[in-house]
């Protein structure tokens, strides 16, 4: 078996072999299909992939917020040492808000609209600190000034609809940054905002990670995003990890056919290409009915290239191609050098 | 060439928000307009007043000869043939009780046309070059993918072969490798029945792509307007220049490099006309470059978008 990623020994998160799988009336959901990969302290990493790739099931399995589902979810989740997947749920408590926080696509929904947003923020930190209301007002107040609210002593009697979407969002960031995680889940928090407003707070999460030290994973549909913010990226498809690098390697070097086809469905606003975009044909598979061997193969135009129809039998590993990348294809180093389309 | 789509100073009021505040552009025939800008700006508003979806509350709309901008719906029917639209999101514009086949035969009912070959056929033939598998006739749209929803709200749009089709937003509930599938599937049908496009979108990239002149908007009014390859290479409005400068791109060895201009706080919501330029509550160039004479113009005098043909600006300080 190929060494899946670095050691773990210098991680902060480290998953290996993550299953969610969800029972339904039509057969068993392989959300999450064998998901290995780490997050060192202070790092960004971004999770990639389209609709339905298993990217926010990851995020949602780590924080344990799975457990009152019928999903099943096995493998291991260790933050800091501790497996989170065999951890009780009073542990999990303790961790969440404190060590491990979230923020989601939309703030509107996750936060609650009869209290005020100074109230959500120092009840956040309240919960895990034992400290008077005052101390903590003045802690929640700290914080909205430090995302960027402005008149945070008068803006902490608001009300969330009296908020647009992205002071929403900044709201959200600083309920979940309030007590210092050492890791924060951030599940497309960018995807519904403006993109001004998405440029601004993608500023402050770099921002607030040189300043608090806290590691995220930032999970999103969006290669530019990734490429603005993170420092590695793991590219999900059909619940499992195609490709794995550091983001100028990725981005430099991209090795698996899917990367290539994502890299190739973009049009750039920096750069005039008066060619055809190069989509991905097809659909991504159903998680019901996955192929057998590779899960990119009925979309790949590749995988003639390998051999007695590998690619249609035997599902590849994921394969360490050095310098900490590793993806996940039957094709041999030399053949992806070559083939390998120019992107820009 | 021949403006096929002309649209002088049009409003609308929602109650006593003004949506969309003076909005004059045109559209050539053969050629895509982009009209971009964030939430809130009037851009679905434009494109639902020029389809006259809205009745617009002044203004002209010269659409192929006809000042439709107050005609019934009775004129309307026959100019409805060659001006057409297709929205975001495909599920809600399409009837969940109907069959693709019933969706798309609906237009030659309405219109009363008969294809020639047969209804039946020419559906056949429109579900086929759209991308569709024209045995999928008596499926109905939940049956299909969102991408494919999106080719039956195109396929819709283009039955009866109009000079104009509205484009809302059409790619963005699509991810990226099927909104790559259907940003080629517009501009070969484009350049196939020789159609013009307004295409609206908030995705400064998809527009670039698809555009050949790209009108910005914000708060009700167009900012900008340039040829593309003007617009992109050297805008000239501060907002134009920040809104460019904020899209990501993907490749991080420009991180750095590149030229960033934050604004700050979000786009404003649309609400009473305003005195003076309505981009400077968050305008880098007001905030940071201009001296206080300067400062008292734009909070004083509303600046116009101007005449030039090579690239308009509203701005009284604007790049060169």
């Amino acid at each position: 078996m190929p060494a899946e990623t670095t050691l773990p020994g210098d991680s902060l998160l480290s998953v290996r072999d993550l299953r969610v799988q969800f029972p339904t009336d039509d057969g068993i959901v392989r959300s999450v299909d064998g998901l290995s990969f780490d997050v060192a302290p202070g790092e960004i990493v971004g999770v990639v992939g389209e609709s339905g790739s298993g990217k926010s099931v990851t995020g949602q399995a780590i924080l344990g917020l799975l457990r009152r589902t019928r999903a099943r979810v096995t493998g291991e989740i260790r933050f800091d040492g501790r497996d989170l997947v065999a951890a009780p749920e009073a542990e999990l408590r303790r961790l969440r808000g404190a060590e491990l926080a979230m923020v989601f696509q939309d703030p509107l929904s996750a936060l609650h609209p009869y209290y005020t947003v100074g109230s959500q923020v120092s009840e956040a930190y309240r919960v895990h600190n034992r400290v008077s209301k005052r101390a903590a007002r003045e802690r929640a107040t700290q914080m909205l000034d430090r995302v960027g609210i402005p008149e945070p002593h008068r803006r902490y009697d608001a009300y969330p609809h009296e908020f647009s979407g992205g002071m929403r969002q900044r709201v959200m960031i600083a309920m979940a940054l309030v007590c210092t995680p050492r890791l924060l889940i951030a599940d497309e928090p960018t995807t519904a905002l403006d993109v001004t407003v998405q440029a601004q707070i993608l500023e402050l999460l770099k921002d607030l990670r040189d300043e608090f030290g806290s590691a995220v994973l930032l999970v999103t549909h969006d290669l530019g995003v990734v490429a603005e913010t993170c420092d590695s990226v793991v590219v999900m498809y059909a619940g499992q990890c195609v490709e794995q690098a550091g983001v100028e390697d990725l981005f430099a070097r991209p090795q698996a056919p899917y990367t290539w086809g994502l890299l190739g469905s973009m049009p750039r606003v920096d750069q005039d290409r008066r060619d055809r975009l190069a989509p991905i044909g097809g659909q991504p598979p159903s998680l019901l009915a996955m192929p057998p061997g590779c899960a990119f193969e009925p979309r790949c135009g590749y995988h003639e290239e390998v051999p007695d129809g590998r690619c249609r039998t035997e599902r590849p590993a994921l394969v360490h191609s050095g310098d900490g990348h590793s993806v996940r294809c039957h094709l041999t180093t030399g053949q992806r050098l070559t083939l390998r389309p120019v992107t820009s | 060439m021949t403006d096929l789509l002309s649209v002088s100073d049009l409003r609308k009021d929602f109650g006593g928000v003004r949506a969309v505040d003076g909005v004059s552009f045109t559209v050539r025939a053969g050629e895509t307009l982009g009209l971009v800008g964030e939430s809130g700006c009037g851009k679905s508003t434009t494109a639902r007043l020029v389809t006259r979806l809205l009745e617009p509350t002044s203004g002209t709309v010269r659409f192929d000869g006809h000042e439709i901008s107050r005609y019934s719906e009775r004129r309307l029917r026959p100019l409805r043939r060659d001006l057409q639209i297709v929205f975001q999101d495909p599920i809600a514009s399409l009837n969940p009780r109907h069959t693709a086949g019933t969706i798309l035969a609906a237009p030659f009912k309405i219109q009363g046309v008969r294809p020639p070959g047969g209804q039946r056929a020419a559906v056949a033939d429109l579900m086929a070059r759209v991308g569709l598998n024209p045995e999928h006739y008596n499926r109905y749209p939940h049956e299909f993918s969102g991408g494919q929803r999106q080719r039956l709200g195109i396929a819709r749009a283009l039955a009866l072969r109009p000079k104009l089709v509205v484009c809302d937003e059409p790619v963005s509930a699509l991810d990226a490798s099927v909104q790559a599938q259907v940003v080629n599937l517009l501009a070969d049908l484009r350049d196939e029945y020789g159609l013009s496009y307004l295409f609206v979108a908030h995705d400064m990239a998809v527009v670039r792509h698809l555009s050949d002149r790209v009108a910005v908007m914000y708060l009700g009014r167009i900012v900008e307007l340039a040829d593309r390859d003007t617009l992109y290479a050297a805008p000239r409005h501060p907002y134009t220049k920040a809104l460019l400068s904020a899209v990501p791109v993907p490749d991080p060895a420009l991180r750095e490099r590149r030229e960033r201009v934050l604004l700050r706080g979000d786009p404003p919501a649309p609400g009473q006309a305003a005195v003076g330029c309505r981009f400077r509550s968050r305008c880098p160039r007001y905030r940071d470059d201009l001296d206080d004479t300067q400062r008292d113009r734009c909070a004083t005098e509303d600046p116009q978008l101007s005449d030039d043909p090579s690239g308009a600006v509203a701005c009284h300080f604007p790049s060169p």
